[in-house]
């Protein structure tokens, strides 16, 4: 008897745990897509959180992935795309989800022609998805070309949302890194100006999302495979944090709502929300589905020493 | 006998680039025309924009049989092409050594515009952003390839509106306390300014 307890006490153990419900409202014709960074360590704590990616889809079917970039670490062979990239989505490419990266510090200029990135040998690019413009930017080479062709491209995009993403954040309140102070004085002008309306961002091995500054969303989704246990600091800008263990988001745009839901590798709702287009100052929203003890984190932020 | 005609064939292409100097030498001189006038930024680096434009050269020219990868390309054809163009200009440089291209004038402009860059409030900036990349501090050598497992660092984008702009695929990078100028796309060190950055914040 104690030998079946035990076998199926392993058995119970063994198993993955299920998926929290999603509770985007999938709405007919929306935008769906997901949000990784970080990821490319090849490592277990990728691999189960890109199948907690593949369980997700199962009941939020997302059309495609974006990247904060260190897609690959380490070194780059064709063995470690697939190692790195290629098996741990395995079933999401196999299901035709695109990947939309952006280039990190760990990355090299080479992946941009690597065709599952869809960077089209470009360091910078942007796309259309419905009502939605993104762009890609390469914030590792902010150089005089790049913002030319940004603004060039904010001028004349007429979209309904324009969602920037890119590798260094211009907030952050994690000890490793932190703000990017410098690009942020470049960036955010821009975005201002010609109505970016979301950030994501990656760099920071953990998942923040800030208060509305100068009423553009910004999010911080750098632990898809990378973590810095504890990192991050909190600051007058944080408005909810995650660093105790990895994750990803999963985001749905439908008119003028963006709504969001981050998942932990496990599986839990550790953060959801939405904003609302126009008045994003005002309305970045926690659902219930984002779970009490992480408002026990919140208050853990006033406890925390002061971010750089 | 192969790779030597090839050799050959890059050596006389390399020739025949330095022979065009001159015309890259106007072509800079536009540029600077362009972007401020004769004392503007570009005319400062005339010379640094000639050699670059050379060395542009010298790769078109290294890129003829070998594989092409394209913009929509597998890890393996990545790979291969940046390999055979390394190894092409690899033997097309073999004697390339550091200061042919941040030569001593180069080397003044350049410390000139990161003074300039790297001056009151946006010191601070400017060093948290290298701080931010992950800094390292490698050895390097001339026409020998940037070790992939190393991270390439953040170059601050304060210091790329002082610094000439490149042609595609050339990038500059600060690696501890020198300005390196990298081949993006044969993953190759072209020169190395060894302590251009005097004042680097600490690197691991």
């Amino acid at each position: 008897m104690r030998v079946l307890i035990r076998v199926f006490l392993g058995l119970l153990l063994a198993a993955p745990a299920p998926a929290q419900q999603v509770t985007l409202p999938k709405a007919k014709g929306s935008v769906r897509f997901a949000v990784i960074g970080d990821s490319g360590t090849g490592e277990k704590p990728q691999y189960e959180t890109a199948d907690r990616l593949r369980l997700a889809r199962e009941q939020f079917p997302f059309d495609f992935v974006l990247m904060m970039g260190d897609n690959i670490y380490g070194s780059k062979t064709p063995r470690d795309f697939a190692r790195k990239f290629e098996l741990p989505y395995k079933a999401l490419l196999d299901q035709k989800v695109s990947f939309y990266a952006s280039l990190g510090n760990h990355d090299v200029p080479e992946e941009q022609q690597y065709k599952l990135f869809n960077m089209n040998g470009q360091r910078y690019y942007s796309f259309k998805k419905g009502d939605v413009r993104f762009f890609a930017l390469d914030s590792n080479y902010m150089d005089p070309d790049q913002l030319k062709w940004l603004t060039e491209q904010l001028q004349n995009s007429n979209d309904e949302w324009k969602i920037a993403f890119f590798h260094h954040p211009l907030y952050s309140s994690a000890a490793a890194h932190g703000s990017s102070v410098e690009l942020r004085g470049i960036l955010e002008p821009l975005f201002q100006k010609y109505g970016v309306q979301v950030v994501f961002s990656g760099h920071d091995h953990v998942y923040e999302r800030m208060a509305p500054q100068k009423g553009i969303a910004y999010f911080t989704e750098g632990s898809s495979g990378q973590l810095r246990r504890g990192d991050v600091r909190g600051a007058g800008f944080t408005a909810k944090f995650f660093d105790t263990d990895c994750s990803f988001m999963l985001v749905e745009i439908a008119q003028n709502e963006l709504y969001f839901q981050t998942l932990s590798r496990s599986g839990e709702t550790v953060d959801a929300g939405k904003v609302t287009r126009a008045e994003a100052q005002k309305v970045v929203v926690p659902t219930a589905a984002a779970r009490p003890r992480h408002d026990l984190a919140l208050q853990l932020l006033q406890t925390r020493p002061e971010p750089r | 006998m192969r790779r030597r005609l090839a050799a050959a064939g890059l050596a006389l292409a390399a020739a025949a680039v330095l022979g065009v100097a001159a015309e890259l030498d106007c072509l800079a001189q536009s540029e600077a025309v362009e972007e401020k006038g004769p004392q503007g930024k570009q005319a400062r680096f005339r010379e640094f924009l000639g050699k670059v434009h050379s060395y542009d050269q010298l790769r078109t020219a290294a890129r003829s049989g070998v594989p092409n990868a394209g913009k929509k390309a597998t890890a393996e054809e990545i790979e291969k092409h940046k390999t055979a163009l390394a190894e092409k200009i690899e033997e097309a440089r073999k004697e390339a050594k550091p200061g042919d291209i941040f030569t001593p004038d180069s080397q003044k402009a350049f410390r000139s515009a990161i003074d300039k860059a790297h001056s009151g409030k946006r010191a601070a900036k400017i060093d948290r952003t290298i701080v931010q990349g992950e800094p390292v501090k490698l050895d390097l050598y001339v026409n020998k390839p940037y070790p992939e497992k190393i991270p390439i660092t953040t170059v601050p984008p304060t210091l790329l509106q002082h610094f000439p702009k490149l042609p595609k695929k050339i990038e500059y990078r600060v690696v501890g306390n020198d300005l390196v100028l990298e081949d993006a796309e044969s993953n190759l060190v072209i020169d190395i300014f060894p302590g251009a950055f005097p004042n680097a914040p600490p690197h691991d």
